[in-house]
């Protein structure tokens, strides 16, 4: 068997070994999705109490263009688009935050052992994720989320679900490497308890692409919770989730209507693409191995 | 070699046995399709308990997955509730399309991926390297489903091209497949890019230039040849995601493949179909992730499965 995780995280954004492409290529793409993040998640927390109702219909005013009475446009039943797309972002950022800590905290429990135990604990755990990998993904989630009705907490517990191994991966990996290393021996010499040890001192080692992971995830989880909701089998009708905003506006799209379909699918794309940007400018930040290959 | 098939077979019946175990008591967790879909239906207690009774869904979980599993043998997959037909051979009905449409995705693919990762390997940095860069990105984080109604928008409605619903015409599968494709295709030509860059700093290739090879041998024979493996697995873990997004892409074109089963069966839990598509599912992934381990072994002869 051959280890191919470790290249198959080894995606690029840009990447360049010139030193002029180096400075325009990453210089600027993490901040600039950082602070965009920072400004989307203002709108979607702050929004909803500035704007008017999600709700209020008039239907006279059904399918109005954007740029006129509705900043946005309104929807087939007279809402305006606006203050539900916003609402739509808050659910989405909310839920797949909430997905990825859950991700996180079952992922790196199960990784940290994994690595820091070795030997047949690790050989079953490891399995345990190749059996998972055999479902794909939105597969997965459909069904967990079908079984369990949605809500709020069960699709974040079935983005979660879908999710943990990747954090176990990168955990089991990074305390692998770390565990052959002077510092832990030091430690474990000096009579430190192995729990003392993971916490004190292999979690702050690896928390550098912890975190970038994380960012990618939330992506992820993002895009994943707008599938569900497109898919019909998301949060139930009133609330406002930006895949089935999408999926009740393509209804439209054939009158040449855009705007109910495209602009919700325009705010979950910028979203996911702020995530990516972030976590792909972590990862060539924090990770050594991947800046000596520049 | 013989042993390594043996062993990769082992396991892989062992995934199936417990992907279909988990997918089983995860879809009877919360009570049964018979009573909710009856009750709804308006019919009484008595009613509702002798259909249980003839479907045998009064039985205990593990009593039912004993019968469900030893079925499984003979080709007995469970019985469609929404069909009525025997759960297998709907969904082989459907598979063809998926296949077909997973098929023309990947063509697709490979056609968009390799020239871009190319075109952006030959000078990193460049023009090239940053318009693929900042499209892949782009693409990288459009759902399937927003990019499917743009394309309906723009080549449907707008110049009204090409089809924008089902399988009727030939060129239906176009716009679903291309909407398929460029989530990997975006991954395929970063990993080829990222690859082929990292492959041209290695001294065997400097050695090639300084023994005078012509520049276009030392790219097909030392570099492309070396940076074919990494990409290779992208493609297989790629592959593995056509048939995932495919539920998708198959939702936004009304194409009567597995996806659209997957959700209709879902909504109106019909148990047995998700059981038999997760299954069969998780069987295409399987093969999948074996051709790719098969491929290093042809690519780099010093891989050998033992």
């Amino acid at each position: 068997m051959i280890d191919i995780t470790t290249t198959t995280s080894a995606t690029t954004f840009g990447g360049a070994p010139t030193r002029r492409a180096r400075r325009f290529g990453r210089g600027w793409t993490g901040p600039l999705a950082g602070a965009a993040i920072v400004l989307l998640a203002l709108i979607a927390f702050i929004g909803p109490n500035l704007l008017g109702s999600t709700s209020a219909q008039q239907i006279a005013d059904a399918y109005s263009a954007p740029g006129g009475q509705y900043l946005l446009g309104s929807d087939e039943l007279g809402r305006d688009i606006l203050p539900r797309v916003v609402e739509g972002l808050r659910y989405s950022l909310s839920v797949a935050t909430a997905g990825m800590v859950l991700a996180a905290l079952l992922g790196l429990t199960v990784g940290l052992i994994a690595g820091y135990v070795g030997g047949r604990t690790d050989e079953v755990l490891m399995r345990i994720i190749d059996i998972q990998m055999a479902v794909p993904q939105v597969l997965l989630v459909l069904v967990i989320v079908t079984v369990l009705r949605p809500t709020f907490w069960t699709i974040a517990i079935a983005l979660a679900l879908s999710a943990w191994y990747v954090f176990a991966r990168v955990a089991r990996a990074q305390v692998l490497s770390l565990r052959e290393n002077d510092m832990v021996a030091g430690h474990i010499a000096s009579g430190l308890t192995s729990g003392r040890i993971v916490v004190r001192h292999v979690l702050p080692n690896i928390s550098g692409p912890l975190i970038a992971i994380a960012t990618l995830e939330i992506g992820h989880l993002i895009l994943a919770e707008a599938t569900l909701g497109y898919l019909g089998l998301g949060i139930a009708a009133p609330a406002p989730s930006l895949g089935s905003m999408v999926a009740q506006g393509q209804v439209a799209l054939t009158a040449g209507l855009w705007w109910p379909a495209l602009i919700p699918g325009i705010a979950i794309t910028i979203l996911i693409l702020t995530f990516n940007g972030l976590g792909d400018w972590m990862q060539h930040t924090f990770d050594p191995r991947q800046r000596r290959a520049r | 070699m013989g042993r390594y098939i043996a062993r990769k077979l082992g396991w892989a019946v062992l995934t199936l046995v417990v992907v279909v175990l988990l997918t089983f008591v995860l879809l009877r967790l919360t009570g049964d399709p018979i009573s909710e879909g009856m009750a709804a239906g308006g019919a009484s207690p008595e009613e509702i308990a002798q259909a249980r009774q003839a479907l045998g869904y009064d039985r205990p979980i593990p009593v039912q997955f004993v019968d469900y599993f030893t079925g499984l043998f003979v080709g007995d997959f469970g019985t469609s509730l929404q069909y009525g037909g025997p759960a297998l051979t709907i969904v082989l009905q459907r598979l063809p399309m998926t296949l077909y449409l997973a098929a023309v995705s990947l063509v697709m693919t490979l056609a968009l991926a390799i020239p871009a990762g190319l075109m952006a390997a030959r000078r990193p940095g460049g023009w090239a390297d940053r318009i693929v860069s900042a499209v892949s990105g782009v693409m990288l984080s459009v759902p399937s489903f927003v990019l499917g109604a743009a394309l309906i928008l723009v080549f449907g409605v707008s110049l009204r091209l090409l089809p924008i619903s089902g399988a009727g015409q030939p060129a239906a599968v176009i716009l679903p497949a291309l909407t398929l494709a460029v989530y990997p295709a975006a991954r395929l030509a970063r990993i080829i890019r990222a690859s082929m860059v990292e492959v041209a700093t290695m001294d065997f290739v400097r050695l090639g230039r300084a023994k005078g090879l012509p520049e276009g041998t030392v790219q097909r024979r030392f570099v492309f040849r070396n940076a074919l493996l990494p990409v290779v697995t992208v493609l297989g873990i790629q592959m593995t995601f056509l048939i995932g997004g495919a539920v998708v892409v198959e939702a936004v074109f009304a194409w009567p493949g597995l996806g659209g089963l997957t959700t209709s069966a879902l909504s109106s839990s019909d148990f047995d179909v998700v059981q038999t598509i997760v299954l069969i599912v998780a069987i295409g992934v399987i093969l999948i992730n074996f051709l790719t381990d098969v491929a290093y072994s042809l690519i780099d002869p010093r891989i050998r499965y033992s």
